[in-house]
């Protein structure tokens, strides 16, 4: 067990389904990561890889199965427990930054704060952040004045504010250029390398998953997954 | 049309909200004109009503034959104002209408039953029908007894020295039996004046009427059917119907009046045609002196038992060039006798000189004081326009020289001709009297309130001369009322105080042997100069015979050319055209219409902001659409027009269903006006009119309204890629507002800086020109505060709040913080210079046509209420717009941050929703503080108003006596002050009024009034002919009578000239009901008018009670009303309040519709931030703590929006009255926290609704 933020990270999935009517996506899918793994799902379009990420993240709920996350299944919460499990446990990277535009860079990498009360001081957090994604002269502008690359080193440093145990990256190189796409998913592994969490990314990349400790292959609603000590 | 049909199955909840929205728009806004048609609809109706088939109508103010009408068709009638009693209950009504009409009367209704006015043979009073509007007030049934108290007919007018004017006199009671009950429609309803309100109609038998009131076979009204208009070609006045009399002598004859005085108009009107003619004409006026005597010798000759004084004497006041009376003068006096005349004359004249020369001397003093006085105020008021003292000083001095032109007025210059007087020898023996003797005359003459003065005149005995000829000849004299026919003089029964004791057997003998011969003889120049009144001049006119002409012939030719020459109008004969009036009258003189247009404005702006928001709403979900059909190649003009046309269509379809709407509208309108509303009408006769044209400008304005918004909203098509709407982005996600660089903010910073500089600089040259020290001040501390603004911690701050995006301390702040100064300097400097100049050459030139204008324009409420409005509302948007730009780094990023950022990211809705919300509510802030609930106050406790007018003086001992009053009473009375007006009959103009009236009521206001603010205006000459000073109503002149109060208000006088009026505006007074002008202008434009019906009572709160009981009591039969001053003003303001209410109410649902439209802002605003919303739910923010967010970015919308408009509206009061009113704190704040709750829960529905949606799954993107 490895720690980051003072927290013990571990995911379990077991016998996870999903389906949407008759379509099922995900079959009986099980796996299980600890803290410091990282993990490219891939697999052909619309085979279910961000519904999982999604199921992972809390934002989908599955049809069977389970997810525990630090043996918490996060499905059995209430709605503002679940809210806070969310906010504290898992950081998001979506393809599309999702940045709010109406907010400064810094002002975005706080937003999850708000969502909560905080005991210790975000904004030295938030600073430290974006000095690490390398942003801290772009700290007072917009999304709307920053380049692809940046706005999703923005949205990195978003997703760690809250130092979460898993970090979910939906595509998050998959609108910006090779290079750009590089620097991000080198940011990535710093970063996880940094936090020592559970990083989760969904890539129709190969190359890019072939980085990752673990790919979790998904065809025809079922996985297979493999380490790199498989490999 | 099949596209569109789908189309709108698709979003059919959608356009059903459009429709709906289009519907209640249009349902207002044809409904509100509808309430304007039902309005004009009712009054028409009623004007119909109350007329039936009547055309036109003669009204006079005099009794005449209805024979000298030559027009067939004629219904001819009484109509006289009175008073009615019960007798069984003593119930009375006053101001009642009481008719003298025959069956004929009746035919110009339908009526099913005619009444029976006619006298049963069993009953010994006749009967009376009376309308139910009376019954209710006297509370009678059929075979009741009833007693009417009437005005009684008197040929001499009751204010002239020998007219009567004891009650006896000038009331006739006449008991009546009621023998029907009209229903106040109908011949019920009728009137000739134009009101809403049910008049109190009694009906009574012509002939009985005129016998009763003396005037057998006359009438003072006709009417006709017939749709020609009546003109004066149709009168064929008589010397009796004017009364006038000839009477025929041998050689000559004379024109006299039944009236004892011959009219101005009639005897003008003889002499000009007697001159035209060449007959000889000797115009004569004879008064009644109460004493002739000896000025001086009196002592001695009562010392030898002689008589002092010859008392009641007949005095002829003639041309002494007239042939007979000087060949009677020659006769009578030598050569010496006239040496003796003028000699006295010279020492006459010196001893008079003498006395004016003191009077001179008082008069200049005065001036000098009065002088001082106005310089003093000039001193006052170069400091403190309008301060307590500048009024006390004004005030008084107003008096004082109204005092001054008192004593000038009564002061002339010595003419030598109006010393002669000449005695008969009967007299000038009884006094011993000889040529050059003073002589002193008494007579009485009538004041302004009525009452008998003695009065002294002076004269030099020129002549004695023998009862004979001219001297003997009493044709000149007219027949004295009471005096003339009588045997003895001790049985003279004059109206006015007549002292028995005075008369002795020789003066019995005298009136024995010459009966009314005129014992002395003035000038007539001296006798118009002492005894002409606003009844006339002359009392005879002796015309002699045209040259070769026989005195037959002429008497012929004079009658026919007089006649001819007399125009009815002058003497008091009005053609009326009743039912074109009636029906001018009844388009109203407010449009309800256009008034519930704009108190429903709100709820009209409302559905039209809902229309536009949900349309906005329907094509946001439309987005992915709009976007395929870009991407098949659809021009964007083309889906804009597609969208347009189904906003129509929809909007079409509403419309339609709104007239139903409009008519349910106007239904509610009209029972509230009915109901909750009733003040604003007083009566409630309104019925449901609806006319075709405020349906299709109802729904041809609302098509107008809605297109123009969904216009807006199609307008914004297109903005986004067809990219991004493919892929659900909406059409109108706002483009942020950019980052204006530094310099760019500094460079506007400077720019403003100029600015202001030269907004305060032209105020300051502004004040250093008006009000010396005051702009030297202003001068000096408004660079040392901004000097200290740009150069201290706390300018800093200030500065860097306003501009954040300049950090002025960063680098070089010196020197930008300079350059600002600097700049603001010079604007201040040239400022300064320009208002300086400005003022010289504009506004110091008092009575310029651009400083009238400019200062007409600034001094004018609304002005100064829509300049004070706008300017809070204006700064208070662009703080808001400066607060919205703002976008700084914050040390510390809170909730409560992150919700207001949400407001100021997108400008242009929050600075809708914030414009919106601080209109709406500016106006209510500042129409509801012009509600004035608590009750007003005034000087006056009484307003009273008598049907019958009063001739006698209630401020004196005397006048309460002959009114009936008791001791007790009188004493009670001694201790109040009432102000008695004179009446002429007009139209009521106030808001009271729903007809537009034409000819508005006058009042005379006495004397005693006229020495204070702003009274005194009336007495002050106009300079010009047929103008004279008026006071009036601001609001009912503005309002009612639709004038501009700057212009001629022009009126007819009693001789059918143009008078105009130049009004003098008052504000919320008593007198909103009439204008007013002074006394003598009354009497001297409608002389016939007698008796005051008009009064201001002043009394101590503790007697009022007993005050108005004793005077309704004892002047009952004049149907005296009193009511509190308080009450009749509260009675205006209700209808003002009752606007104020309507408007609240109408306005309050706008707002809360207004709040819906807000409401769906905000929610397509959530749908448009859905994925924004998602993402912050992805990083842990719960629903509640979303849903607070969002509560509170629009709640801190509705409240800037709020405070913004409160505060605007309190300041535009306080701009426009320079005071706040009576604010009702309870009503305005239980209104507000309304609108602001209903907008939370609006905003509330709205968040839970679009929050309902799942909003995670718009964050997968496969």
């Amino acid at each position: 067990m490895q720690k980051s933020g003072g927290k013990i990270h571990q995911l379990n999935v077991s016998n996870l389904s999903k389906d949407f009517g008759n379509v099922e996506v995900l079959r009986n899918i099980s796996f299980s990561f600890s803290a410091g793994a990282s993990v490219a799902i891939t697999g052909p379009s619309g085979s279910g890889k961000s519904t999982l990420l999604h199921i992972i993240g809390t934002i989908e709920e599955p049809t069977k199965g389970k997810v525990e996350i630090n043996t918490t299944d996060p499905f059995q919460l209430s709605e503002p427990e679940l809210a806070r499990y969310r906010n504290s446990v898992i950081g998001f990277v979506f393809q599309d930054h999702h940045l709010l535009p109406q907010y400064s860079v810094l002002e975005n990498v706080l937003i999850p704060t708000l969502a909560f009360k905080q005991k210790h001081d975000v904004s030295t957090l938030a600073h430290d952040l974006l000095k690490r994604v390398g942003l801290t002269h772009r700290i007072s502008h917009r999304p709307a004045e920053l380049s692809g690359g940046e706005r999703q080193r923005v949205a990195i440093a978003r997703a760690l504010i809250n130092r979460p145990s898993i970090l979910l990256c939906d595509e998050p190189t998959g609108n910006l250029d090779a290079a750009t796409a590089k620097n991000i998913t080198d940011l990535l592994f710093e970063m996880h390398s940094i936090e020592r969490n559970i990083l989760i990314v969904v890539t129709h990349n190969l190359e890019l998953a072939s980085r990752f400790q673990n790919n979790l292959r998904l065809a025809n609603g079922t996985c297979s997954v493999e380490t790199a000590e498989d490999s | 049309m099949r596209t569109f049909l789908k189309t709108a199955k698709h979003y059919w909840r959608i356009h059903l909200i459009v429709a709906l929205c289009t519907a209640v728009a249009t349902g207002v806004l044809a409904g509100a004109l509808i309430v304007g048609d039902s309005m004009r609809g009712s009054l028409r109706n009623i004007t119909l009503e109350r007329l039936g088939r009547i055309q036109h109508a003669l009204i006079a103010d005099r009794f005449f034959q209805p024979e000298i009408v030559k027009r067939q068709n004629m219904v001819s009638a009484i109509l006289l104002n009175g008073t009615v009693v019960a007798a069984d209950t003593d119930f009375r009504a006053s101001k009642v209408n009481i008719y003298g009409a025959d069956n004929t009367f009746f035919d110009f209704w339908d009526l099913e039953d005619v009444p029976d006015l006619t006298k049963s043979p069993n009953q010994p009073f006749a009967q009376i029908a009376i309308n139910e509007a009376l019954q209710n007030e006297l509370n009678v049934k059929v075979g009741d007894a009833i007693l009417l108290n009437l005005p009684q007919a008197t040929e001499i007018h009751p204010e002239f020295l020998l007219g009567t004017r004891d009650t006896d006199d000038v009331i006739q009671s006449l008991r009546v039996i009621v023998g029907d009950i009209l229903p106040t429609t109908n011949v019920g309803r009728f009137s000739i004046q134009s009101h809403q309100s049910l008049p109190l109609n009694a009906y009574i038998s012509l002939s009985i009427l005129q016998k009763a009131i003396g005037q057998i076979g006359k009438v003072n009204a006709v009417f006709t059917a017939d749709a020609e208009p009546l003109s004066s070609d149709i009168l064929e006045p008589t010397i009796e119907g004017l009364g006038l009399k000839i009477i025929s002598n041998e050689n000559n004859f004379e024109v006299q009046s039944q009236q004892y005085l011959l009219e101005p108009i009639l005897s003008e009107i003889a002499l000009n045609v007697a001159s035209e003619n060449n007959i000889p004409t000797l115009p004569t006026l004879t008064y009644l002196a109460n004493s002739v005597s000896i000025v001086d010798t009196s002592q001695q000759e009562a010392a030898n038992g002689k008589s002092v004084q010859v008392p009641y004497s007949t005095i002829l006041a003639l041309p002494f060039e007239t042939e007979d009376f000087t060949e009677l003068l020659n006769r009578s006096t030598t050569a010496n006798d006239k040496n003796l005349y003028l000699q006295e004359q010279q020492k006459e004249i010196k001893r008079r000189e003498s006395r004016d020369g003191e009077e001179w001397e008082k008069i200049g003093e005065a001036l000098q004081r009065i002088q001082k006085d106005k310089s003093d105020i000039q001193y006052v008021e170069g400091y403190k326009i309008n301060s307590p003292v500048s009024r006390k000083i004004k005030a008084d001095s107003d008096k004082a020289l109204a005092e001054v032109n008192r004593k000038l007025k009564g002061f002339s210059s010595i003419n030598p001709l109006h010393l002669p007087i000449v005695l008969n020898k009967w007299t000038a023996d009884d006094l011993d009297a000889k040529i050059g003797d003073r002589i002193k005359i008494t007579y009485f003459s009538v004041n302004a309130e009525e009452e008998y003065i003695t009065e002294t005149a002076y004269f030099i005995l020129k002549a004695i001369v023998p009862i004979e000829g001219i001297a003997a000849d009493t044709d000149l004299i007219p027949s004295f009322p009471g005096i003339h026919d009588t045997t003895n003089l001790s049985d003279w029964d004059p109206p006015f105080p007549f002292d028995y004791s005075k008369v002795r057997n020789k003066d019995e003998a005298y009136w024995d042997e010459y009966k009314s011969t005129p014992k002395a003889f003035v000038t007539l120049d001296m006798g118009k100069r002492l005894w002409e009144n606003r009844f006339g001049d002359l009392t005879s006119i002796r015309m002699g015979k045209a040259p070769g002409m026989d005195i037959n012939a002429t008497q012929s030719l004079f009658k026919t050319e007089f006649l001819k020459r007399i125009e009815p109008e002058q003497i008091g004969f009005q053609f009326l055209s009743l039912q074109e009036e009636g029906l001018n009258a009844s388009t109203g003189s407010t449009d309800f219409g256009m008034l519930f247009s704009s108190l429903s404005i709100f709820i009209i702006l409302a559905a039209a902001t809902l229309v536009g928001a949900t349309f906005a709403i329907g094509v946001t979900q439309r987005s992915r659409e709009i976007g395929i059909l870009q991407a098949v190649g659809y021009r964007l003009a083309k889906i804009r027009r597609r969208f347009l046309l189904e906003g129509i269509l929809i909007a079409g379809i509403g419309s339609l269903f709104g007239c139903l709407l409009a008519i349910g509208y106007a239904q509610l309108m009209i029972f509230g006006l009915k109901t909750w509303w009733l003040p604003a009408i007083g009566t409630p006769f309104i019925d449901l009119h609806v006319g075709r044209w405020s349906l299709l400008i109802g729904i041809v304005a609302t098509l107008v309204i809605v297109v123009f918004f969904i216009r807006q909203v199609v307008k914004r098509l297109g903005k986004a890629p067809t990219a991004a709407l493919l892929v659900g982005e909406t059409d109108f996600d706002e483009t942020p507002r950019k980052h204006k660089t530094h310099s760019t903010q500094l460079s506007v910073n400077r720019n403003i800086s100029i600015f202001l500089g030269f907004v305060f600089g032209i105020l300051v040259g502004y004040f250093i020109r008006m009000d010396g020290w005051y702009g030297v001040i202003l001068l000096l501390i408004l660079p040392m505060f901004v000097f200290f603004m740009f150069n201290s911690k706390f300018g800093s701050f200030m500065m860097d709040r306003l501009n954040p995006t300049v950090n002025y301390h960063q680098d070089k702040p010196r020197q930008k913080l300079q350059i600002v100064w600097w700049k603001f300097a010079l604007g201040l400097g040239i400022g300064t210079i320009t208002g300086y100049i400005g003022t010289i050459l504009i506004l110091s030139q008092d009575g310029s046509l651009i400083y009238d204008t400019v200062e007409s324009v600034v001094k004018h409420p609304i002005v100064r209420l829509l300049g004070s409005a706008l300017g809070i509302l204006a700064t208070g948007w662009l703080v808001f717009d400066k607060w919205l730009g703002s976008q700084r780094v914050p040390k510390r990023l809170s909730r409560m941050r992150f919700g207001l950022k949400n407001a100021a990211w997108q400008p242009m809705n929050s600075k809708s929703s914030v414009m919106i919300m601080s209109f709406a509510c500016c106006i209510i802030v500042a129409v509801g503080v012009n509600r004035h609930d608590a009750m007003p106050e005034t000087e006056y406790a009484f307003v009273a108003e008598s049907s019958l007018p009063i001739h006698r003086s209630l401020n004196t001992a005397e006048g309460r006596l002959e009114l009936g009053f008791d001791a007790e009473g009188s004493e009670l009375l001694a201790k109040s002050e009432i102000y008695p007006f004179r009446v002429l009959p007009g139209e009521d103009v106030s808001c009271l009024n729903l007809y537009k009236p034409e000819k508005p009521q006058i009042l005379g206001a006495p004397d005693g009034m006229l020495y204070e603010n702003p009274w005194h205006y009336l007495q002050e000459d106009s300079r010009h002919e047929s103008r004279i000073h008026a006071i009036g109503d601001d609001n009912s002149l503005r309002w009612i009578l639709h004038h501009d109060p700057k212009e001629d208000f022009v009126i007819q006088d009693e001789f059918g000239n143009n008078l105009g009026l130049q009004i003098e505006t008052v504000s919320n007074s008593l007198f909103q009901s009439q204008l007013i002008i002074s006394d003598n202008d009354f009497t001297k434009y409608f002389p016939s008018q007698s008796g005051y019906q008009f009064f201001l009572i002043k009394t101590l709160p503790e007697l009022q009670a007993d005050t108005q009981k004793v005077l309704e009591k004892t002047l009952e039969d004049y149907g005296f009303d009193v009511s509190s001053a308080s009450e009749r003003l509260a009675s205006f303001r209700a209808v003002e309040n009752t606007y104020i209410s309507t408007f609240q109410s109408l306005g309050g649902l706008g707002v809360l519709l207004g709040t819906f439209g807000l409401a769906l802002v905000l929610f397509r605003n959530i749908i448009e931030r859905r994925r924004e919303l998602a993402t912050l739910r992805a990083y842990g923010f719960r629903r509640k703590l979303l849903f607070n967010m969002l509560i509170l970015e629009s709640g801190f919308l509705l409240a800037v929006g709020m405070l913004i408009g409160i505060l605007a509206g309190i300041v535009a009061i306080f701009g426009s009255q320079g005071h706040l009113p009576s604010f009702p704190w309870q009503s305005l704040t239980i209104t507000l926290i309304l609108i602001f709750g209903f907008g939370i829960i609006a905003n509330s529905i709205a968040v839970v609704v679009a929050l309902r949606s799942p909003l995670l799954s718009t964050l997968k993107s496969e």
